[in-house]
């Protein structure tokens, strides 16, 4: 056994450029399809990681104004007025709504300024969005009613204002013309790629609907309601309320969008199956290209290794001996590409984690899967030229 | 110990089919050292190929110790030219990156069983044949009659009972076929058995037996 195995080492090595040939068309597919896998799963995760810190659970529906697509860059006037939003109060199965005014602002400190995004919303957002002051305490219904000028900040926007004060209660913030009284500092929410939930100044919503942006409409509304499991159900009726109150004739599309964790879910999971479909074609195709590669340089090897085959034949290799040896001699060349393969894109992914964003994360059960591909693969691109080097006849190979 | 009995084969190449035995039947007994000589094409090598089962019939039977190799599949095949064979070709037919030791010792690929010290065997044969000294040089580096030496040490590593050489000195000078005759002349006389192809009438006369052939037939047997 041993000797039959160095034998195949041996083989393996005869030609070195034949090798790194076959080696390198499995090289590149495994390289590839590490990088592939590795950038997918880490998008996916970083997908999901964004929904979790918008805090979107299922039982939490998004209304947003404008229509079009779901996450449209075109920012929308704010058109869902006071009506819609008692109407939706109304609704039987709305446990809670926080309806939010939103736009980018530059607030200062003195010398200290920061551009940020200014959120009115109502004494709901605690609650709805599980979010609560780390220091200080929220604005009260009687700020609210009251228009008052009090705002909380976001762990980053106190932090570039009130550098060294972990919590600048009392201090005076300025936006536009006018002060407000900082009250308290949010909990830390943490940031994705492009988006910091932190930076952010919330203030009463009637203070920034009638102060500040002269808007009574509200930009969005999130909507809590009793059973997500009728989630569906819920979404169709909201739709059809608001339709009506903006009298949308049947032809008009939505002027508004109704966003929920299932759609972002679908969304995630049509565009991972995509890109996961897309890399089942890819790589299909790769080691495809790989095996016929192979299979045509094992060919050409064994017309020119005729003589050797004929040679063992004579000295007692059996036909199945010399298949074993081919076959052994594929496999252990594509085995090392594929490894090759499996490290070099290792080292990317750690290369692309440190110097880049990408997201990368780099599973070991897809790495499995791919050096088990190579080997399928080297086999199965072997099998013809082995079963031909099989079949050769002692005689003719030795004359 | 080999029984041919009316070997005929016919090969079959497209169109043209050529006959190159057209019934051969004999014997060869255990110790005999036989010469088979005839002009070329006359089918003496089709008939070593098909003794040292390299090749099979396309009709007639053929006997090894009495057991008919029609029945015999692959495996057992390969396991007869591995253990009761060995074969010397004209062309010496060595691995030529393999080194002496190793190319000798290519028959143990293909042995189940490994005895203990196989390796010094084969060094020992190496030096039987006079390549003591040489024991790790490549094949590819050797003379014509350096090789054909390796060549016969590598026969002899499994101890065969039968040594099949087709034209052995075919490509040596004279010198060397003078050495490589002496040595084959020897294993028959520790008691191997020997059969060799040859159309040199200097080389056939040490065979105790010479077979003649001419078109595919058997045309006349004598002994020396």
């Amino acid at each position: 056994m041993g000797r039959r195995l160095r034998e195949i080492g041996r083989g393996a090595l005869a030609s070195k450029l034949f090798s790194l040939l076959m080696a390198s068309g499995i090289f590149i597919s495994i390289l590839a399809l590490t990088l592939i896998t590795a950038i997918s799963a880490g998008t996916r995760q970083e997908i999901y990681q964004t929904m979790k810190g918008f805090g979107f659970g299922a039982d939490a529906v998004l209304l947003y104004s404008g229509g079009g697509r779901l996450f449209s860059h075109r920012r929308s006037a704010p058109n869902i007025t006071p009506g819609d939003l008692a109407a939706i109060r109304r609704l039987p199965f709305v446990r809670r709504l926080s309806p939010r005014l939103l736009r980018a602002e530059t607030v200062t400190s003195g010398r200290r300024q920061a551009k940020t995004y200014l959120y009115g919303v109502t004494t709901a957002f605690t609650a709805v969005n599980d979010w609560h002051p780390a220091s200080g305490h929220f604005f009260t219904t009687c700020d609210l009613q009251r228009r008052r000028k009090v705002c909380l900040l976001g762990r980053t926007v106190a932090a570039a204002l009130f550098p060294g004060q972990p919590a600048p209660l009392g201090e005076t913030v300025r936006i536009r013309d006018l002060f407000f009284t900082v009250i308290g500092v949010m909990e830390t929410k943490g940031r994705s790629r492009r988006y910091d939930m932190d930076d952010r100044v919330i203030i009463p919503l009637s203070t920034a609907a009638h102060l500040l942006f002269q808007e009574k409409n509200v930009l969005s509304v999130k909507i809590v309601v009793d059973d997500p499991e009728k989630m569906a159900r819920y979404q169709q009726e909201l739709r059809r309320l608001l339709r009506r109150r903006h009298r949308l004739g049947a032809a008009i599309p939505d002027d508004f969008r109704l966003i929920t964790a299932g759609t972002i879910a679908g969304i995630v999971n049509r565009a991972t199956n995509e890109l996961g479909t897309m890399l089942l074609r890819i790589m299909a195709i790769s080691l495809l290209v790989s095996g016929i590669i192979i299979t045509n340089i094992t060919l050409a090897g064994i017309s020119e290794r005729t003589r050797e085959f004929g040679i063992r034949r004579a000295v007692g290799a059996s036909r199945g001996d010399i298949i074993v040896q081919v076959l052994g001699e594929t496999v252990l060349v594509s085995l090392a590409g594929g490894l090759a393969g499996l490290l070099a894109g290792a080292l990317l992914c750690g290369l692309l984690r440190h110097y880049t964003e990408l997201p990368v994360i780099l599973t070991w059960q897809p790495c499995w899967l791919t050096l088990l591909l190579a080997t399928g693969t080297g086999l199965l691109a072997a099998l013809p030229p082995a079963v031909k080097a099989g079949r050769l006849s002692p005689r003719e190979a030795i004359q | 110990m080999l029984k041919a009995i009316d070997l005929q084969k016919t090969y079959d190449t497209g169109a043209v089919k050529t006959p190159a035995l057209r019934g051969v039947s004999l014997t060869i007994a255990a110790g005999d050292f036989v010469a088979v000589m005839g002009p070329s094409g006359c089918g003496k090598s089709t008939l070593m190929n098909i003794l040292g089962c390299l090749d099979r019939p396309t009709a007639g039977r053929y006997q090894v110790d009495g057991r008919e190799t029609a029945a015999l599949g692959d495996r057992e095949l390969s396991r007869l030219r591995n253990r009761k064979f060995g074969f010397i070709f004209q062309a010496f037919n060595l691995l030529p990156r393999y080194t002496c030791l190793e190319n000798v010792m290519l028959p143990l690929v293909y042995r189940r069983d490994q005895p203990a010290g196989v390796r010094q065997r084969a060094a020992d044969l190496l030096r039987q044949v006079g390549l003591g000294e040489r024991l790790h040089a490549r094949a590819r580096e050797l003379s014509g009659g350096q090789q054909q030496r390796v060549a016969i040490a590598r026969a002899l590593i499994n101890d065969p009972e039968v040594i099949f050489a087709d034209e052995p000195t075919g490509n040596l000078d004279s010198a060397s076929s003078g050495e490589i005759m002496a040595l084959i002349t020897g294993l028959n006389r520790q008691g191997k058995t020997i059969v060799m192809v040859t159309h040199d009438p200097e080389v056939a006369k040490r065979a105790a037996a010479i077979i003649r052939m001419q078109d595919g037939r058997i045309i006349g047997r004598e002994s020396c």
